[in-house]
């Protein structure tokens, strides 16, 4: 049955107790099993007028706080889809998500900007860097929208780019940049606000293996350092494999649920396992 | 050949080269032809954009041939069935009656060329309708009858023909209406000081003989006798072969009448003017008021060229990507161009087509305003211009042709540059880098600048003359912006590029003075100045983005929730596109540039209304003009006895004039003109009220010229209508200080008189002399006279009055601030009509920008989609697309406001401060319009913003 919640391995969501806590702000661990994000049934439908497509078809997962989670699958899966679903880019067609105890159902579209504005850090696999803006201006655009100060801001942007290995490099534009310092920018940019999640989806597409390895470093370094959640959307095993725990999805579904060490198949990933 | 069908020539030779080049790469062709149509949105907004410099010219084609046929429609009702005009002139030039026998000797000599002769009076009295208290000081007489065939028509009243017998008055059909005159109405006519009571036999219709129906006609025997003048005509017409408008053999016959040499005694026979002569002169004079139109139109042609280029350097960065794997799959630069010339003669074809057609409507639209709004120079007539309104296919096929050749040109030359691409760069979609500082291209190109600007530079300078500033700036300007490419070399591009453009505006906006002497600036400095001052604006402006960037984020960054970093990406980005957004500042620049030097004229006209009364009236408020002859010898006592105008008249200025005739010796090719020899007395040459606007150096001071004239009889001052002055917007006289002259009158001459100084005011028109001089010549009355009374408030009243009291005289009265206010009135709707014209130059502009943030949004898609994620809100990305929008046009209107000021600045300088005037800023007006372009500007780019709004930041972030 499509319409009935479907509950991974290793989802703890409590539905009853998720109906209490509504609007309020997640307080307490306890409360939430310790997850930061929670998804419930959730389905996302594309309708293009003259066909509906189902990316994503009852999906429930929960993520811990200070996780780091990879999401991977064949082409076409949903996982991008769920990714924007749980960040609140995109809008839900059924279900729910509660981030830190807010339902993102109920919130306007500009409570959802300020949501992510406040709490969460994206990492795109092609930088989407704003071309126009210096590195450092592009890191201290999160701040200066939350409301930090011009001068404040200006000075948490550098100790950020120093923090990724980028000091010297503040007036930078990004066409200035190799693809790995745009994607130090980029992590600078996601982490500069302190968020409680950072949202990356293929945050190492399109570099080498090596530039990869570096990013993949830094992430883990600050995910450590600083607690953040990391929700990270990949197709490569080297990253999946520094991540706590890896969410396999197939046809708009939750496929499994893998322990650290544990890795998707090659055959699963390319998704020759589709018809099984 | 004529110029359309040589076009038209041209046009089909190009046409066919393409088509046949289509047909040899038929693939190319077809993609080209398919691009056209892919996207229909776009192809409409670039046809619309295309379409802009066909749609001027056809328009302003459209305004010639209705002015054309305007102007000629009034000569043919003047003339009628007259083709050819004589009259007669004394030994003095003056023309005079003369024997009406004279007229079997010029149909002898027409001979077969003609088709009849008629002898005639036409000649000037006053008229009055007692029963009506109403009156005309000068109306025309017609005396008629004594005409050889029926070849001139007949008289019609009602629609019936009617004859004019001896002792009846027939009057035409306008000026019975002005008179309240009927079929038996009482009239008294006044001439040659004496009244006449007739009765009206009949009111003749408005058309045909009667030419504009406010003339009288009596039978010339009556004429003859009211103006003392029997048995003699001042005035003789030849009728040719051929109707109004098709008469044949003008030429024969004023060849004829030239070789005959006819005389009446010493007065000798001469042609007046001819139907041909005069349509000729009137279409000349109607291309005059037509240029006015192109000249304004070559800004909005610049506008429209502008936006052709940003529409093909926008299509060439959209296909960027495909145009890069085409070239990569092997495709040559050279088929790429070919691609780009087969899609833009398909643009240009279809947009030169719909400018041309679009064109005539836009016409229209401008001869209904002036015909609704502007007044003929003749009190009282209304233009009927939309009765005349026509188009020609001449007209037409050039505009379409010289549409299509711009389209096409600019096509060609912006295809040839947004061809030239790095396939990897084009592949992958990343920007292009800067040019090199050591680019040798751009070195290279910066000698070339400077040897081409030296060499054009040389040959203003050597020609001298006529048009010879604007090459001689544009030559130093060549050699300015050479010496920047290469400077940037060893300073870089900002420090190189902001100087040359630093120099430029400043060397540009020096008045005509500063120039070497002999090289003449005209409305060709205007443009190119306009032009390349903007240009260097841009490149200061430019050059510089960052600091800009800088300072407005600086100014900005004081609000809270992010807005210095809403304001810095919104202006970031259009000072990023350098090149794009250059483009569209300089289309807004340019026709702001002129709306504001129009604004600023108007503006310190308007302000100086009392300036200008004062210049020309000498204090008073009212001027008076006899019909010739009858001049006023008691002025004083009429007034002194006259209940109305003893209280409110409180002085006078009736010096005495007359007709005299005057001779231009140092103008050999100039025939003599009629004009008044006028006297001052001691009093009004010791305290003239008349301010002189030039007069010889060799005098300290005004006041010693004209103290001069009390001793001198050699000497002469003028009034200004008869100065030569470059600089004036209407025909002006030829003479120049120094000249010398002969005043001819009744009595005798008065030769070699030396022009020693020009009045400033023309209300007493002449030439001036000592009256002792004056009277000498016969002279003794006042044919000119200036009143000032008590309260001007009463003007009009107390100029009334004096017609009245005056009539016999024929005097007519001009109340000068009204007239001044009236002129003053036109002349401000005529810089509204060219405001209004040029506004379609702004609404390119507009389009412009219309279409940048159409791009924008299609271009940034991803990065809006990554900026709502990060936690801008819909409405800030509104804003962000709405002050990008904002930026560019604020941008382009405040370099427009600027330049244009600095522009009416110098005018001021260099002809209204000498005159006294203040330089007076018309803010109001000026914000008025600036907001004006502001708000139709974001009114047309909110639609493309909110759409960026919209926007799922998901979406985005997918959108490939």
């Amino acid at each position: 049955m499509e319409a009935t919640i479907e509950v991974t391995k290793t989802a703890h969501f409590d539905a009853q107790n998720s109906a209490m806590i509504g609007f309020e702000t997640w307080s307490g661990e306890s409360e939430n099993n310790g997850s930061i994000v929670r998804s419930n049934g959730l389905k996302k439908t594309y309708d293009t007028g003259r066909t509906k497509v189902e990316a994503l078809k009852g999906v429930s997962i929960s993520i811990k706080k200070g996780e780091m989670v990879a999401i991977m699958g064949p082409s076409g899966c949903g996982k991008t889809t769920l990714l924007n679903t749980l960040s609140g880019l995109d809008s839900i067609t059924e279900g729910d998500v509660m981030v830190d105890g807010v339902s993102l159902n109920q919130l306007s579209d500009n409570e959802k900007t300020d949501i992510r504005a406040k709490k969460m850090g994206f990492i795109f696999q092609f930088y989407n860097l704003l071309p126009v803006l210096e590195a450092v201006e592009n890191v201290e655009l999160p701040l200066l929208l939350s409301g930090v100060k011009p001068k404040e801001a200006r000075k948490r942007a550098e100790q950020m780019l120093a923090l990724v290995g980028l000091k010297g490099m503040e007036h930078q534009r990004p066409a200035e940049l190799s693809g790995g310092q745009r994607q130090r920018v980029t992590i600078a940019r996601a982490l500069v606000n302190n968020p409680a999640i950072v949202w990356g989806d293929e945050p190492t597409g399109d570099l080498d293996s090596n530039t990869s390895q570096e990013i993949m470093d830094l992430l883990c370094r600050l995910n450590r350092e600083n607690n953040q959640t990391f929700v990270i959307v990949t197709h490569d095993l080297n990253v999946a494999k520094r991540a706590h725990r890896i969410i396999t999805m197939r046809n708009g579904r939750v496929h499994e649920e893998l322990p650290p060490g544990v890795l998707p198949t090659m055959e699963f990933l390319e998704g020759s396992m589709e018809n099984q | 050949m004529d110029f359309a069908v040589l076009l038209t020539v041209i046009f089909a030779v190009v046409l066919t080269a393409i088509l046949l080049s289509g047909a040899r790469n038929r693939i190319t062709f077809k993609m080209g032809m398919r691009n056209i149509w892919r996207r229909k949105v776009n192809t409409v907004i670039i046809l619309s954009g295309l379409m802009v410099g066909t749609i001027i010219i056809s328009s302003s084609f459209v305004v010639r041939d209705t002015m054309n046929e305007f102007v000629t429609d009034s000569v043919y009702d003047t003339y009628y069935m007259d083709d050819v005009v004589l009259v007669g002139k004394a030994v003095n030039g003056e023309e005079v009656y003369f024997n009406q026998e004279v007229m079997d000797d010029v149909e002898a000599v027409c001979g077969k060329n003609a088709d009849g002769g008629r002898g005639y009076i036409k000649d000037e009295v006053s008229l009055s309708h007692p029963a009506a208290s109403l009156f005309e000081p000068v109306v025309t007489i017609n005396g008629v009858g004594y005409e050889t065939s029926s070849a001139f028509g007949p008289f019609v009243s009602n629609g019936n023909e009617v004859e004019i017998s001896s002792n009846e008055l027939w009057v035409g059909e306008n000026l019975a209406e002005d008179l309240d005159i009927t079929s038996g109405s009482l009239v008294i006519i006044y001439a040659m000081g004496a009244q006449h009571n007739m009765l009206v036999t009949g009111i003749l219709d408005a058309e045909g003989r009667t030419e504009d129906g406010n003339g009288i006609f009596v039978a010339l025997e009556t004429a003859q006798t009211m103006l003392n003048e029997p048995g003699r005509i001042n005035m003789i017409a030849i009728s040719n072969p051929g109707g109004v408008r098709d008469s044949v053999g003008e030429e024969q016959v004023i060849d004829a009448i030239d070789e005959a040499d006819l005389k009446d005694g010493s007065i000798t026979i001469e042609v007046l003017s001819s139907k041909k002569a005069d349509i000729e002169l009137e279409k000349e004079a109607a291309e005059g008021f037509t240029s006015i139109f192109l000249f304004l139109g070559v800004f909005s042609i610049i506008t429209g060229v502008i936006l052709i280029i940003n529409i093909f350097v926008m299509l060439g960065e959209e296909r960027k990507s495909e145009m890069g794997m085409a070239r990569a799959l092997g495709m040559r630069q050279k088929v790429l161009r070919k691609l780009y010339l087969y899609e833009g003669t398909g643009y240009a074809v279809f947009a030169s087509f719909l400018g041309a057609i679009i064109g005539i409507g836009v016409g229209y639209g401008v001869m209904y305003f002036i015909s609704e709004f502007m007044t003929s120079p003749q009190p009282g007539v209304q233009w009927s211009l939309l009765e005349h309104f026509t188009y020609t296919a001449d007209g037409l096929i050039t505009a379409f042709v010289m549409g299509f050749f711009i389209t096409l040109t600019t096509i060609i030359i912006t295809s040839s540059r947004i061809s030239k691409i790095n396939i990897i760069r084009a592949v992958r979609n990343i920007p292009e880098p800067p040019i090199d500082k050591g680019s040798k291209k751009m070195f290279r190109t910066g000698f070339v600048l400077i040897i081409l600007g030296a060499l054009l530079a040389l040959m203003a300078y050597s020609a001298g003359g006529p048009g010879t500033m604007a090459l001689f700036a544009g030559g130093i300007t060549s050699i300015i912006f050479g010496t920047g490419l290469i400077l940037r070399r060893y300073v870089g591009d900002r420090i190189a590029m902001t100087l040359a453009g630093i120099v430029v505006l400043v060397m540009l906006s020096l008045p005509f003075e500063a120039w070497p002497g002999h090289l003449v600036g005209d409305m060709d400095m205007f443009i190119l100045g306009g032009m390349f001052r903007i240009l260097s604006a841009l490149m200061v402006i430019m050059f510089n983005s960052d600091y800009v960037v800088k300072f407005i984020s600086f100014i900005a960054g004081k609000g809270k929730n992010g807005r210095k970093a809403l304001v810095k990406i919104a202006i970031s980005y259009p000072l990023t596109s350098k090149f794009r957004t250059g483009m569209t500042v300089a289309m807004f620049a340019l026709i702001i540039f002129v709306i504001t030097i129009m604004q600023v004229m108007v503006g310190m006209f308007s302000y100086n209304i009392d300036a200008q009364i004062d210049e020309v009236s000498g204090g008073y408020h009212i001027i008076g003009n006899t019909i010739s002859d009858t001049p006023i010898i008691m002025l004083e006592e009429t007034i002194e006895q006259n209940e109305l105008l003893a209280p409110e008249v409180v002085g006078f200025f009736a010096p005495i004039s007359g007709n005299a005739i005057i001779e231009t010796p140092d103008y050999p090719d100039e025939q003599p003109f009629p004009n008044q020899f006028v006297g001052f007395d001691n009093d009004s040459l010791e305290n003239s009220p008349f301010k002189l606007k030039t007069y010889m150096d060799s005098y300290p001071n005004g006041e010693a010229v004209w103290r001069e004239l009390m001793v001198n009889e050699s000497v002469v001052v003028a009034d200004s209508s008869l100065a030569y002055d470059e600089y004036a917007m209407e025909i002006t006289g030829y003479l120049l200080l120094g000249d010398k002259i002969n005043v001819l009158t009744k009595t005798g001459s008065y030769e070699n008189l030396t022009i020693i100084g020009f009045m400033d005011s023309f209300v007493i028109r002449g030439i001036i002399q000592h009256e002792s001089l004056v009277k000498d010549a016969g002279i003794y009355g006042s044919s000119q006279i200036l009143i000032k009374v008590r309260d001007e408030g009463k003007s009009s009243e107390v100029a009334k009055e004096l017609e009245k009291a005056f009539l016999a005289n024929g005097l007519q009265t001009i109340v000068i601030r009204e007239t001044m206010e009236e002129q003053l009135g036109a002349m401000n709707q005529f810089f509204d009509l060219f405001q209004a014209y040029m506004s379609i130059g702004l609404i390119v502009g507009i389009a412009g920008l219309g279409i940048i943030i159409i791009r924008a949004v299609t271009e940034r898609f991803k990065e809006i989609g990554m900026i709502r994620a990060i936690g801008f809100k819909r409405k800030m990305v509104l804003s962000s697309f709405l002050i990008e929008s904002t930026f560019v046009a604020v941008l382009g209107i405040l370099i427009g406001v600027s330049l244009g000021v600095v522009s009416g600045y110098s005018f001021w300088l260099e002809d209204f401060k000498e005159i006294g005037w203040s330089f007076y800023l018309p803010w109001g007006e000026i914000a008025l319009v600036g907001f004006m372009a502001l708000a139709v500007s974001l009114l047309c780019t909110i639609p493309p913003s909110y759409k960026a709004s919209k926007i799922s930041p998901a979406e985005a972030l997918r959108y490939e």
